[in-house]
């Protein structure tokens, strides 16, 4: 799971660092749509077959505490957002205050109380098989539904749900080099590239020299390289670091 | 009645696809020569195996009359995959708003109910269908090859249909043209809208 963060869209301090321009497309789109929340997913093309135990690239401003109850409890498996717009081109129109049935009472019930947005806006956004995508842009219920539910908002939410998908599953080549990698490797990685020796890491992170090093040689292993240098060279074109 | 199959309602709707795919195979390969992929008695090509959502119309005896193929410009479409050189290179056509209509056929033994203007209602239903989708997922334009002629006919209802380009296909001029979605298309299409759908039974209710 790759986690990009921006609580209230600002830089967050949990999963990956959240790519500055990213952010100025997610309080464009904010400012654009009046949306109060905006959320980006994908499944890691690895795992398209099974897209709701999978991992995801996710980009969102939801709060932490939300993010990690959705995924403790497998909301996605019965959130519409991911059962339906991944394998679908149609806008997905919600008002969680509304159009509750025994199915997805449970689900429903947790979005109003997350406080994240009482009507949900969903745009897939594919490039192809392997390259698929859905933004859901949340709106407070004081908005006006038939306005939000209108060509013209839709319009604008499509275009920045391309923008967004755009941006991200550029890089995705990025993710799977980095989903090989551990949250200490990929440090250590970064660490290695900025020119810092085992000994400057160790004392920089708080470990042992010999610990850094183990970590090092098991980043090369799982990368496939021989030396950092390589290492450093594939982290560079897939845009590590 | 319209029924629109998004790639999630394959499985489920299999049965009107397939009858769909029955008659792009009759249509494009047997009726019109076009050198498409048929696989049996149907016709798909590699554009099927990717995202799209297809407009069908259903008539009252449960068949598929005539459909269409909606695919968005940033995927591979069939101008990219089949049409290469017809759109002048300096026109970009790929944006998230424009989508591509493709595989646009009726069945003209079954679809006998003509209007006074001469448009088989099929052709007009699958139309008035394609708009409504546009419009409920923000669409700005659909963009489709078409026979000169269908092109030159969509041109009278005055709709700022453009053309992007034009070349002679195996034989026949077809035309490159861009619809846009627009509140003029609505009244027409909301003009037209009771004369090939039953109020019960309307293109809205999806």
């Amino acid at each position: 799971m790759r986690i990009f963060h921006a609580p209230k869209f600002t830089q967050g301090y949990f999963g990956y660092r959240f790519p500055p321009e990213l952010l100025d497309i997610f309080k464009e789109a904010r400012d654009a749509t009046s949306a109060k929340n905006i959320s980006f997913w994908a499944p890691d093309d690895t795992n398209l077959k099974n897209p709701i135990t999978g991992d995801f690239i996710i980009a969102t401003t939801y709060p932490l505490w939300w993010i990690q109850e959705y995924a403790m409890k497998g909301y996605s498996s019965i959130d519409p957002v991911i059962t339906d717009c991944l394998y679908s081109n149609a806008a997905l129109f919600i008002d969680y205050t509304k159009n509750m049935d025994a199915d997805n009472n449970r689900f429903y019930t947790a979005v109003l109380k997350s406080g994240v947005g009482e009507i949900g806006l969903s745009i897939p956004c594919h490039f192809s098989n392997e390259h698929r995508s859905v933004t859901t842009f949340t709106f407070s219920s004081s908005q006006n539904a038939s306005k939000i539910n209108s060509a013209e908002n839709i319009k604008i939410c499509r275009t920045f749900a391309h923008r967004i998908a755009e941006f991200l599953l550029a890089r995705k080549g990025g993710f799977k080099a980095a989903s090989k990698l551990n949250d200490r490797e990929l440090q250590i990685l970064k660490l290695i590239a900025s020119g810092a020796n085992y000994a400057d890491i160790a004392s920089a992170i708080e470990l042992s020299r010999w610990t850094v090093i183990a970590h090092a040689k098991s980043m090369r292993t799982r990368l496939g390289v021989k030396n950092n240098a390589e290492a450093i060279n594939i982290a560079l074109k897939s845009e590590l670091i | 009645m319209i029924l629109y199959v998004e790639e999630k309602d394959r499985i489920a709707q299999k049965k009107y696809l397939n009858q769909y795919f029955r008659l792009r195979k009759r249509v494009f390969s047997d009726q019109l020569k076009w050198k498409v992929p048929v696989i049996g008695d149907m016709e798909k090509d590699i554009l099927d195996e990717a995202p799209c959502t297809y407009t069908l119309y259903i008539d009252q005896d449960d068949e598929v009359v005539g459909g269409a193929r909606l695919i968005p410009t940033t995927q591979t479409t069939l101008l990219d995959h089949a049409f290469d050189g017809l759109i002048p290179s300096n026109i970009s056509f790929k944006s998230p708003t424009i989508w591509e209509s493709s595989r646009f056929c009726v069945d003209h033994d079954r679809s006998k109910a003509k209007l006074s203007a001469g448009a088989k209602k099929a052709t007009l239903a699958i139309s008035i269908g394609n708009y409504d989708y546009a419009v409920k997922n923000g669409i700005e334009f659909l963009i489709a090859v078409v026979e000169a002629r269908l092109f030159e006919f969509s041109r009278n209802y005055n709709l700022d249909t453009q053309m992007l380009g034009e070349k002679i296909i195996d034989g026949g001029r077809v035309v490159c043209a861009l619809y846009p979605i627009t509140p003029e298309a609505g009244a027409l299409a909301d003009k037209m809208r009771p004369f090939v759908f039953d109020v019960a039974c309307n293109s809205r209710a999806y």
